[in-house]
């Protein structure tokens, strides 16, 4: 993609990615799953309102706009009332479409959206046909001559090329790395902004909110572009799309009600915060794991419109009647039985067992060399 | 780690053509039919581990490639299956930078265990689960664990540490040297205690015999005068005894006789008054006969009178009946309305019903749109690109035959030029010799000369016109290879469009196939597909544009509730017939007629009965009543019941009086021979008494005479009894001195000293003097002691004599000391073996019983979000059952228990969990793929997409970084994996890339 400017005002283009419209991840409720539908979605319109009102000229997503291939009809309906609004507003609309499916040129969400004049989407899969836009006074031409990238210029002399991708190894690929002077990547649901020689690397991050455990605040870039380049990259972050923390140890859950505590913590949320991720850490004991009543409050909260993720990684319940969660090795485990097996005995025959554990180490090692060299 | 990184299948059954490769890392789908994805993993295990005979003639020609990396060492295997002979097998491998491969089975299998460590059972375990409720026992896990650390590693260990013959040989040598050094010594104790006892018992032995024979000899000569003084006393009691049994007999007779004659007399007044009582009972049977009629008489009119209250309570009951019937008649007329109005509603609902459907199909279809503009725009694109392939398409056949007519042409084209030059040849020789001839001829002879230019210029000739004839063909020549050149590439081109139409016609079937699924027309012609795009596209900008207030979901209830609505009218409609058609069938009309005949009828037999019976009750002259009637007759019953046993009185009184006439006769005949004895007995013994006592008196002598004679026996019993100890008593001092004499002298012989047969008490005190002083506690101990150290002597003899065979020495040359410590260096170096053997099992013991808590705790992580917030967590019961946790319920609910379609993806988690747990850090070669396979079973594909979406969440991403899902297609969605490849008809597509929705669904949720 190349612009060309015939005036000296720069192009403002908002870089978004990563919006997933009609995302329904299948470990969520139905309930649940329409929440985070309605979040993505809020989010998406968010950003579109951030972008008319930053009186932007161009919008581009670096794919995932949709979740599916075949988008629903409220999925549909939903974008493109949003996009028309930003065809009023006069910003110019490209989309990276990413999401193939048994060996199409588009998804079809992209497809009839562009059939309605809304966007214009390009293949990562380079069976993009030529076209030609004028934006406030800016020619593009979206080219298709790379698997993953696509090019905007609008004269041979004065052209500023941009990259559109969702994969690193364009980094890699000649036309990414030596030939582009913007490369958009939405890879990753966090923003970072990198320089490669002459080339910027702006990753905007996910417009969509993210409930994984890494809490990465969803969000979009800002770009100012002229004839020397990339001027400008700034970040902004789409309100309520970030979730709140809530961190529960297990000392203070003990002594009172768990799930009362849980409760009224969250109290003040329910309704107010679309994402809360609640973090269990240290040892619970199993009985006062259940009283947390944890699904009961996912399904409390969902319904008053949060949406409840639980992060369990730092959780840690005692074993029941069948033996301990202990960390399983072998030389480990031998060092424990001589451990054991050294309790109450005399200084010789604690000789005698280090004699042994040493003989096991060597020939475990000597094996595992013997086989090797096999 | 292991990864699969490629698989080849060629021509396996149902898998005709297949190739795939995987990435290191992500989730791989393969869409495939149910028989094609077994054969699949079928095909990887059959390539590793090989396939029996069976398989093999079944699958006869098939090859399977299958590259595996094992620990960043790459592996790949080829396997062409054969039936008749073994397969061929090769192994190509990494070896110091150089390719190397192995052929034959036998290398080849020996190279994979040795790569991969595991059989086929357990490999498959661990990479092509099933789904699992109850884990394994934990037998199986230690095998498991075993494998996973490498059986043969551990194998080698445990040999290494293992008890080994030599060694245990040479331990017990030494321990045999010592135990017969300990023994040898013991053996010296005992055997001087063994000589100390047997002297000191010799004294003793004597010494009591001495004893023993001194004082049997006192006892006999006292047994002697007691034999004589009991003799005497017998024979005064023999007297006494006959005289006494005299005396009774003559008493027992005189008794005997006085009581048969009081005897006779009582009988003969026993007669008289039992006759006297047979004459009393005669008149008593007539008053029996006639209170028999009149209780006949009574029992008639009972009968008549509960007769006549029977057939008034079947009256009252045929009254009821009658009042039902003309009920069930009113009930039949309210039922007919009832089913005329449930009939018009069900019209009604059925109307609406199918008004809500009609309006949810064009709802789901809206759905449905933009798939199907998608769907339909490709088939209008494939139809077109069909056309043009089919109009530049030229039949394969025609250029087939024509390129051979040409190549047939050119070939006989080729045999004339062929000939041509054989002629040119034949001609230019003719030619020469022709030449030499007329050379020849000139010389020497003139007709030859002649010959020689016919022969030259027919020659020149020849080859003249042969090579005119074959310039003249070139062009034409030219032309056909022109031509063939031309043909050549429109048949290339021709094959390229086949293979190019093949592929859009198994695209377009795929796509017909999910329009079918989607419930959408299937367009025939590329017309009819432009027509229903732009009609897809034109809805869908007035949906987008729209503002629809009825949802899908919002139709969809009104459609269940219309049809649920139109259900239950349908099946009141048919309890109201079914109703209907029952009263019908009983017919309340004529029944009522029925009962009302029954009616009339009962009540004239009471009637008639009540008459009856009233009639037999007044020729009686009791009153008109029921009760009084029965109180009467039983009153005549008990009255003729008394008659009827004294009548059966009188034949008991007849025979008691014959039998009392019996015994007075039998009284009377014994008295004249009682009297004859009495005579014989007082003539035999003149002694006895002569006069004759009263009854009384005569009793009591017969008792005296009794007890005289029991005296008198007793006395002679006695005294013989007496008699008897005392010989008795005289034969036992004669034979204790006897023996005792014997056992002197063997005693005194015993201890070593030779004397007569039978000493003297001088004797023997003189050779042992101080007898009496040897004074032993209990001498018994003694000889105990001595038979047990005489026994201990014999043990130690043949344990010593045992353990030189078995330590190879004589005990003499043995030194305690240094046994010893021979043995202690021996047993040190077996108890740090046993050790290590013990902490070897000990740790694998540890390893296998941590698996339950550690699959638990993955489960636990993952439970939630499978089961969609139902269950937060897992239990492992002793028996290896998986428990969850009904928050809701407040308990523990068996895996086993739960619904099918909500535990499938739960068991399959279970698998996964177990995998991961049961894989120690050590084990440096386990398979780091996981091939899962989600059926068709009509589950909730979702269930099993929540668990590869919570696995990527848990640390079972680091247990399996490559993941591959065999589904049918359709079945999961696409957007959660890295790599899609479908299969079809056995045949592999081109993988699809799919790396942001991957990702996507990697993270969010």
């Amino acid at each position: 993609m190349r612009f060309l400017r015939a005036a000296a005002q720069p192009v403002r283009a908002v870089l978004t990615a990563g919006n997933f419209i009609g995302a329904t991840p299948p470990s969520l409720t139905t309930e649940e799953q329409h929440l985070l539908e309605a979040h993505a979605r809020r989010s998406f319109a968010d950003v579109l309102d951030q972008a008319v009102a930053g009186e932007a000229d161009l919008l581009l997503i670096a794919g995932g706009m949709f979740t599916r291939p075949d988008p629903t009809l409220d999925d549909v309906r939903f974008a493109s009332q949003r996009l028309r609004h930003m065809r009023d507003a006069g910003i110019l609309v490209l989309a990276l479409d990413d999401t193939v499916e048994n060996g199409n040129d588009k998804s079809s969400g992209l497809s009839f959206l562009e059939e309605f004049g809304l966007l214009h989407s390009v293949s990562s899969h380079g069976h993009t046909t030529g076209h030609l836009f004028e934006v406030g006074g800016v020619t593009i031409e979206v080219r298709p001559d790379s698997e993953f990238s696509v090019r905007a210029v609008s004269s041979e002399r004065h052209a500023i090329r941009v990259t559109l991708g969702t994969d690193p190894r364009v980094l890699e690929t000649d036309a990414g790395a030596t030939r582009s002077d913007l490369i958009v990547l939405g890879d990753a649901p966090e923003p970072a902004r990198q320089q490669l020689g002459n080339t910027v690397v702006v990753r905007p991050g996910w417009s969509a909110p993210v409930l994984d455990e890494r809490q990465t605040k969803a969000g979009f870039a800002l770009v100012d572009i002229d004839y020397e380049g990339v001027l400008d990259v700034e970040f902004c972050e789409v309100l309520g799309a970030s979730p709140v923390v809530i961190r529960f140890e297990a000392d203070d859950l003990i002594n009172a009600d768990p799930s009362l505590t849980i409760r009224e913590r969250l109290a003040p949320l329910i309704g107010e915060t679309p994402l809360v991720t609640l973090e269990f850490n240290g040892v619970f004991p199993r009985e006062l794991w259940h009283r947390c009543h944890i699904g009961d409050l996912s399904r409390r909260a969902s319904t008053a419109g949060t949406l409840v993720s639980v992060d369990l990684s730092r959780l840690e319940v005692p074993a029941g009647p069948v033996g301990d969660s202990a960390t399983r090795s072998f030389l480990v485990e031998v060092r424990r039985a001589a451990e054991r097996m050294s309790t109450g005995l005399e200084p010789d025959q604690t000789e005698t067992l280090d004699r042994a554990r040493r003989s096991i180490v060597n020939g475990f090692h000597r094996q595992q060399a013997l086989r090797a060299a096999r | 780690m292991i990864l699969l990184e490629r698989l080849t299948v060629r021509e396996f059954g149902a898998l005709r053509r297949v190739e795939m490769e995987f990435e290191p890392t992500g989730r791989h789908l393969v869409t495939a039919g149910p028989e094609e994805s077994r054969l699949l993993r079928l095909a990887l295990t059959t390539c590793l581990f090989g396939a029996p005979e069976e398989l093999r003639a079944r699958y006869d020609g098939a090859s399977i490639e299958c590259a595996i990396v094992v620990n960043g060492r790459p592996l790949t295997i080829r396997r062409t299956l054969r039936a008749t002979s073994r397969d061929k097998t090769e192994l190509v491998f990494h070896q110091a930078g150089h390719m190397r491969e192995i052929h034959g089975e036998a290398q080849v299998r020996e190279s994979i265990d040795s790569a991969i460590g595991l059989d086929q059972e357990l490999f498959k375990f661990l990479t092509i689960p099933e789904p699992l409720c109850v884990l394994p026992p934990p037998t199986q896990i230690r095998i498991l664990a075993r494998h996973l650390l490498g059986e043969q590693r551990i194998g080698d260990m445990e040999a290494e540490f293992a008890d080994q013959p030599e060694l245990q040989e040479e331990e017990a040598v030494a321990r045999a040297r010592l135990e017969l050094a300990q023994t040898a010594a013991r053996a010296d104790e005992n055997e001087a205690e063994a000589d100390r006892l047997e002297r000191l018992l010799h004294r003793l032995r004597i010494g009591q015999t001495l004893r023993t024979f001194e004082a049997a000899t006192d006892r006999l000569l006292k047994a002697r005068d007691s034999v004589q003084e009991h003799c005497e006393s017998r024979s005064q009691f023999v007297g006494e005894r006959e005289a006494w049994r005299s005396r009774w007999r003559l008493a027992s007779l005189w008794t005997d006789r006085a009581r048969r004659s009081m005897e006779a007399t009582e009988l003969a007044g026993e007669v008289k008054r039992l006759e006297t009582s047979l004459a009393e009972i005669e008149p008593l049977a007539q008053q029996a006969r006639t209170a028999g009629e009149r209780f006949g008489t009574l029992e008639r009119s009972c009968a008549a009178f509960v007769a006549s209250e029977s057939a008034a309570a079947s009256a009252d009951r045929a009254r009821a009946h009658r009042d039902g019937c003309r009920q069930a008649a009113g009930d039949l007329l309210k039922a007919r309305a009832d089913l005329a109005d449930a009939t018009s509603s069900c019209v009604k609902l059925q109307a609406t019903s199918e008004r809500a459907k009609t309006m949810l199909g064009r709802s789901q279809e809206n759905d449905n749109l933009p798939a199907a503009h998608r769907l339909w725009g490709e088939v209008s694109e494939l139809l077109a690109a069909g056309e043009t392939h089919g109009q530049d398409r030229v039949d394969i056949a025609s250029l087939e035959h024509e390129i051979t007519r040409i190549t047939q042409q050119m070939r006989v084209i080729q045999l004339g030029a062929n000939r041509r030059r054989t002629y040119i040849l034949i001609s230019g020789t003719s030619a020469a010799l022709g030449l030499a001839l007329t050379l020849i001829g000139i010389v020497g002879s003139a007709p030859i000369a002649w010959l020689g230019i016919t022969v030259g210029l027919g020659g020149a000739i020849v080859g003249l016109w042969s090579a005119w004839s074959g310039r003249a063909e070139q062009p034409y020549t030219a032309s056909l290879r022109d031509r063939l050149v031309v043909l050549d590439g429109e048949r290339k081109t021709t094959e390229k469009l086949a293979s190019r139409v093949e592929q859009n016609g198994e695209r377009r079937t795929r796509i017909e196939q999910e329009l079918e699924r989607l419930g959408l027309e299937v367009p025939e012609s590329g017309q009819r597909a432009q027509l229903l795009r732009d009609s897809a596209t034109a809805r869908l900008r007035r949906l987008a544009d729209g503002d629809i207030t009825e949802s899908a979901q919002e139709l969809e209830s009104e459609h269940e509730r219309a049809s649920r609505d139109f259900i239950q009218a349908k099946r009141e409609v048919r309890r109201l017939n079914a109703r209907v058609t029952a009263l019908e069938a009983s017919g309340p009309e004529g029944l009522a007629t029925a009962a009302d005949t029954e009616l009339r009828h009962q009540i004239e037999s009471s009637g008639r009965a009540r008459s009856r019976a009233s009639a037999l009750a007044r020729s009686l002259g009791f009153p008109d009543d029921h009760e009084a009637v029965a109180a009467a007759r039983e009153a005549q019953r008990r009255e003729l019941k008394a008659l009827e046993s004294r009548l059966n009185s009188s034949i008991d009184l007849d025979e008691s009086r014959r039998r009392a006439q019996q015994r007075q006769q039998s009284a009377d005949d014994a008295l004249p021979d009682i009297e004859q004895q009495i005579r014989s007995l007082l003539h035999a013994n003149p002694d006895l008494p002569r006069f004759e006592p009263t009854t009384k008196t005569g009793q009591r002598l017969v008792a005296l005479a009794a007890i005289g004679g029991v005296l008198a026996v007793v006395g002679e019993g006695r005294a013989a009894s007496q008699e008897r100890a005392a010989v008795n008593a005289e034969r036992t001092a004669q034979d204790v001195g006897t023996r005792a004499s014997t056992d002197l002298s063997s005693a005194v012989r015993a201890a070593g000293v030779q004397v007569d047969r039978a000493p003297t008490a001088a004797e023997v005190r003189a050779i042992f003097p101080n007898l009496d002083n040897d004074q032993v506690a209990d001498p018994s101990l003694s000889r105990m002691s001595l038979q047990r150290a005489r026994t201990a002597r014999r043990e130690f003899h043949d344990r010593i004599r045992r353990l030189e065979l078995r330590a190879g020495v004589v005990h003499e040359e043995v030194d305690p000391s240094r046994a010893l410590a021979s043995l202690d260096q021996i047993v040190d170096q077996r108890n740090v073996r046993a050790t290590a053997s013990r902490m070897i099992s000990e740790a694998i013991e540890a390893l296998t019983s941590g698996v339950p808590a550690a699959t638990e705790a993955t489960l636990r992580q993952i439970i939630g979000r499978l089961t969609g917030g139902l269950h937060w967590d897992v239990r492992i019961s002793p028996d290896m059952t998986v428990h969850v946790w009904d928050d809701e319920r407040n308990t523990w609910t068996p895996l086993l228990d739960l619904p099918a379609t909500e535990s499938a993806s739960v068991k399959l988690a279970v698998s996964a969990a177990l995998i991961a747990s049961v894989r120690p850090h050590d084990a440096t070669q386990a398979p780091a793929f996981i091939w899962l396979q989600v059926v068709d079973d009509g589950s909730d594909p979702s269930a099993a997409e929540a668990l590869l979406d919570a696995m990527t969440r848990t640390h079972l991403q680091a247990h399996f970084p490559q993941v591959i899902v065999t589904a049918p297609p359709g079945k999961l969605s696409r957007n959660g994996f890295s790599r899609v490849a479908p299969i079809l008809n056995g045949m592999s597509e081109q993988p699809l890339d799919n790396p942001t929705t991957a990702k996507w669904l990697s993270t969010v949720g």
